[in-house]
Formats: C-alpha cells, structure tokens, sequence
C-alpha cells in the first residue's frame, strides 16, 4: 500500500480513516515520522478555533428556546411579506410618479397655503406643475434595501403601512378606448407614430401610514443628521396616499412588462442601453392625492428633507420658498450627473431632464395638463423624440 | 399572510433545529442578538427558497451551511467597526516584549481576530474550519458542502496551513 498523504493524516488526527489505512500507519515508519508535523498544524489552528465547540458563558440562559423562536419567525415572516408588497408598489415603474409625489410629500405640505385651509380638515395634494431640484446622492445612496439603513427603514415602513387597495397585475391592451375604460381615465396617444405602441395598464393603489415620530427620528439619528429633528407634533399624524390606475404606451423595442407586477422597465446598464435604443416609453397617471392632517407642522418637516438631500438650512429654506408646495410634482434629480431645461409641449411648459452618461445617456420629458402627468423617457441622447411625440398629442 | 399558513412540517423541522442552528451561530458570532437574527434569517431561507427535491435533502447540513454563510457575511461586515480595535490589539502586540504578547490577548480578542481572519478567508476555506471546529463530523459536512468525505482531509489540511498563515500574518510576534 502507498503512504498516506498528508491529507489522510490529518483526517486520522480526526478518526475518520478507514481500518486498513490505519493498519497501514500502524506498521509504517514513514508515515508515522510525518504525523507530528501535522498534529502540530492541526493542534495549532484548533487551539484558536476551538471556541466555536464551546457554549459562551451564560449561554443558556440568554437563548431562545425554540417555541419563543418559532413565534418570532412567524411574525417576521408577516412582516417580509409586507414589506415584498410595499416594495412591489414602490419598485413599480408605472406608478413612480406617484411615488415621486410621496417622497415630497413632507415638503408639499409644510408651507402656509395648506395651513391656511382654516376650516379645511385635511391638506390635499395635487399635481399641478413639476418642479426640479438638484440633489446630492451620496447621502440618499446608503438608503438602499440591502444597507443595515434600508432594512430599518423597511421594516419602519412595513410596519406603519396599511395598503389599503393594492394594485393588482398588468393588464394589456389593444388600443386607446381600451386602455382609457380599464384605467378610467381619457388615455391620450400621439398621432403619427411609424408603429404601434405596446399598452400596459397599472391599477390604481392607496395606502395609508401612521407616523412613528421615535423611530423615523432614531433613523435620522442613525444616518449621521442628528441635528436634524422631528417636529413632536408629527408622531400619531395619518397620511393617506391614492395612486390612480396609469397607463404605459411603449414605443420601439422595449422590455417586456415582468410577471412581478412592474411595468416596462427599462435597465439603464450599457448592454440594454443598446438592446433598447429604440424604446421610448410614454406613461400618464392622473394626479396622486396625499391627504394629511393641517395641524401636523410640516413646514420644518420639508427643510429637513431638504437638508437630508445635502442642503444647508439655509439653501432649503430658500428653496421651500420659491416653490408652491401644495401642486408641485417635485423630482429630485443628481447633482452633476443630470440637467434639466424647461420646454414648451402639449400647450404647457414641461421640464425636460437628461442624464448624459457616456455609456448609458437617458432623457426624460415630464409635463402636466389637465390634471394628468405625462412622461415621456427613453435611452440615448435623442431627446427631440420626446418633444416631437409631445408635440403629436392630439 | 397569516402565520398558520406555515407547514406542520416545517414548523417541525424549524422546532428540531433551532437549537443547533441557533448555537452555531452564537459560538460563531458571539452575540446573542445577532446570532438570533442570523438563525431567524437562515430559517427563512429555507422557508422561501427551499433546495430542490431532486435528491433527499439534508436539512440540517444545508442549513449549517446557509447559516456559516451569513455568520461570515454579518462578521465582514463588522470590518470596519472593529478595524480600530484590532488595529489597537496589533500595536500593542508589537510594542511588547516577545515573551509575553498572548498575554495581552484577551480570550475575547483573540476570538474576535479569529473571526475576523476567517471572514477574509475563500469561503470554502472558512466553512469547511467552521463546520469542523464546531464539531460536525466529516460525513455530515460532505453533505452539506457538497463534497466527498474522502477529500475533507487534504481540503482541512489546506485551510488550517492557510488560517494560520493569516494568523501569523495578523500576529507576527505570537508563537502560534
């Protein structure tokens, strides 16, 4: 029989060789002169790793016990399912209009035009105008579900959220009356377009949320602003949120809608930068409603916001002041990485915002009229597409 | 969702190991707390993405291996916070005299180095240590890693030269 190598050696040390094996360590000379070296090698490492066989002091008392651990897993499992949901809603793309307006929504209200609805028991918000602000991302980049940040805030929102009308699959469909009955609204396409586009319809959504002032300030705390703090008069306040049905009319080579309950989606990674060049994707919602408490001082909330997004109070106090809050869509933009210019379409001013990447260049037209937002985005630097599709809306 | 919808057999199967999952982890991770968010988590990998049936499924190893998986995770992502500390336990091995630095290594350092360096090992590497050192025997941890036990000896071998190695790197003063 050969000799053992040092690998059989060291799983003897382990008691796992087999009977003639070790008959043959047994009898041989050789083998057996090379044992101590790896006995040596094994005791070392084993002397430092040996704490992971070895219960910690006070173990048992501090550990769960599986029926208590059980329940929690329970609970978590509830409170995952959720968050998937809150996350399907806001990961749509159909609807991130909508939820542009929820992000601004501690701002929409904070200035006096709000407050002044004396006799007015809630604030309502309405889409309007759009108006743009230029923000610093590296302090929203940590905000990503997969940071320590993200989850907490992920479970804050799980938590406090009541999804009261959930927004179902997409559906498709094969024109314009169509998709105007399904969404209930009147769908407006342009004319003159060399091909047909591909309609998705997203249904409508609402959910409400209670505020937790201790922990959503906990969260401030946590990200480093702990100069910045939450009005008292916010804790307890319920904001109800309703997202209307919105339409999707894809234009070109577009991606398909997923299964998930997203809609077209376009990735804006270089290769399907170049798969869907020719995509041009028109989506139109009806306003969002956001409807809060007037006593709540959302005033101080929004400069906050602001400053969150790498303002100085200064700077977000004068922005708050330029801007009327109670029907502006704000969109938040990169700083350095987009621009933005306003534009005549569709008998309004729009707000036309390119990011011109050199690898993946995108655009995106937004506009508002009648009470309905309209955007038109797509990949590349052709921005004059969406002007001319604005330009044919009947 | 409500909770009852979870199987009696996965409730069973949850209720069976727990208690070693949860223990790995402890002994892995050193907190409480965090070792039963880990456990938590690791069950609910196995709740939402159960392995497939193709072959008969050995829970526990394949739980023992999701769970080192996400100690290893959660222990690198300590790195920054305890940089400062290990760096302050490196200075002052140095600046002491060569007799005595284990010395100045208190147990729960040292295990804190411990973990540190097998968060910066090959994965493989770690696991195999890991599943070893807690006491799993060669057969069970062929199953969960999906190796033959017959290789388990050349592959620990090959770890241990390699943990120390790191060691030593992190400790040049300490006789190992």
């Amino acid at each position: 029989m050969k000799h053992l190598t040092d690998g059989q050696l060291r799983a003897y040390l382990d008691g796992e060789l087999d009977e003639e094996q070790k008959e043959h360590l047994t009898g041989c000379p050789v083998c057996q002169a090379n044992l101590p070296a790896i006995r040596g090698a094994t005791l070392r490492a084993g002397q430092k790793l040996n704490f992971l066989s070895i219960q910690p002091e006070g173990g048992k008392s501090k550990e769960l016990a599986p029926y208590p651990a059980l329940a929690r897993f329970k609970s978590r499992l509830i409170d995952k399912k959720e968050t998937t949901m809150f996350k399907k809603i806001l990961g749509s793309r159909a609807l991130w209009i909508g939820v542009a307006a929820v992000i601004v929504l501690v701002v929409a209200f904070s200035v006096s035009p709000v407050r002044s609805f004396a006799g007015q028991f809630l604030g309502l918000f309405r889409v309007q105008q759009v108006s743009v602000i230029p923000i610093d991302t590296t302090g929203i980049s940590q905000l990503n579900g997969d940071s320590a940040l993200g989850k907490q805030i992920g479970q804050l929102l799980s938590s406090s959220v009541k999804i009261t009308q959930k927004p179902g699959q997409p559906q498709s469909a094969a024109s314009a009356e169509e998709a105007s009955q399904l969404a209930g609204f009147t769908v407006r396409l342009p004319g003159a377009q060399a091909v047909a586009p591909q309609l998705t319809v997203q249904g409508s959504t609402a959910f409400s949320f209670v505020v937790d002032r201790a922990r959503a300030q906990a969260l401030l705390d946590e990200s480093g602003h702990k100069d910045l703090v939450l009005p008292a008069s916010l804790n307890g306040a319920t904001i109800d949120v309703n997202i209307p049905a919105s339409v999707a009319a894809a234009y070109g080579n577009c991606p398909k809608p997923d299964t998930n309950g997203e809609g077209p989606n376009l990735k804006m990674n270089g290769s399907a930068g170049r798969r869907y060049a020719d995509c041009v994707i028109l989506a139109q919602i009806p306003s969002p409603t956001v409807n809060t408490p007037p006593d709540v001082n959302l005033e101080q909330l929004a400069e906050i916001g602001l400053q969150f997004t790498g303002m100085t109070p200064e700077q977000a106090h004068a922005f708050s002041q330029n801007v009327d809050w109670t029907s502006s869509l704000v969109i938040p933009i990169p700083k350095n990485a987009a621009t933005y210019q306003q534009v005549n379409v569709d008998g309004v001013t729009g707000t036309l915002i390119q990011r011109p990447v050199d690898d993946a260049p995108e655009y995106a037209l937004i506009w508002v009229k009648n009470g309905v937002i309209y955007a038109i985005s797509g990949l590349g630097s052709d921005s004059a597409k969406a002007i001319d599709m604005a330009k044919a809306m009947p | 969702m409500h909770a009852e919808e979870i199987s009696q057999s996965f409730e069973a199967t949850f209720l069976e190991h727990w208690p070693r999952v949860y223990g790995f982890l402890l002994r892995l991770v050193g907190d409480h707390a965090e070792a039963e968010d880990l456990a938590l988590e690791t069950f609910m990998r196995l709740y939402q993405r159960p392995p497939s049936n193709d072959q008969p499924l050995n829970v526990g190893g394949w739980l023992h291996r999701v769970a080192a998986n996400l100690g290893l995770n959660a222990i690198r992502s300590w790195k920054r916070r305890q940089r400062y500390e290990l760096e302050t336990g490196a200075r002052a091995l140095t600046g002491a005299p060569a007799n005595s630095p284990a010395e100045l290594f208190t147990t729960e350092e040292e295990h804190r180095l411990v973990r540190q360096i097998l968060s910066q090992m090959n994965p493989r590497q770690s696991q195999l240590l890991i599943l070893r050192h807690s006491g799993m025997a060669y057969r069970e941890i062929a199953e969960a890693l999906g190796l033959s036990a017959t290789s388990l000896g050349p592959l620990l071998l090959r770890a241990e030269t390699e943990f120390e190695r790191r060691y030593r790197l992190a400790n040049p003063e300490e006789e190992v």
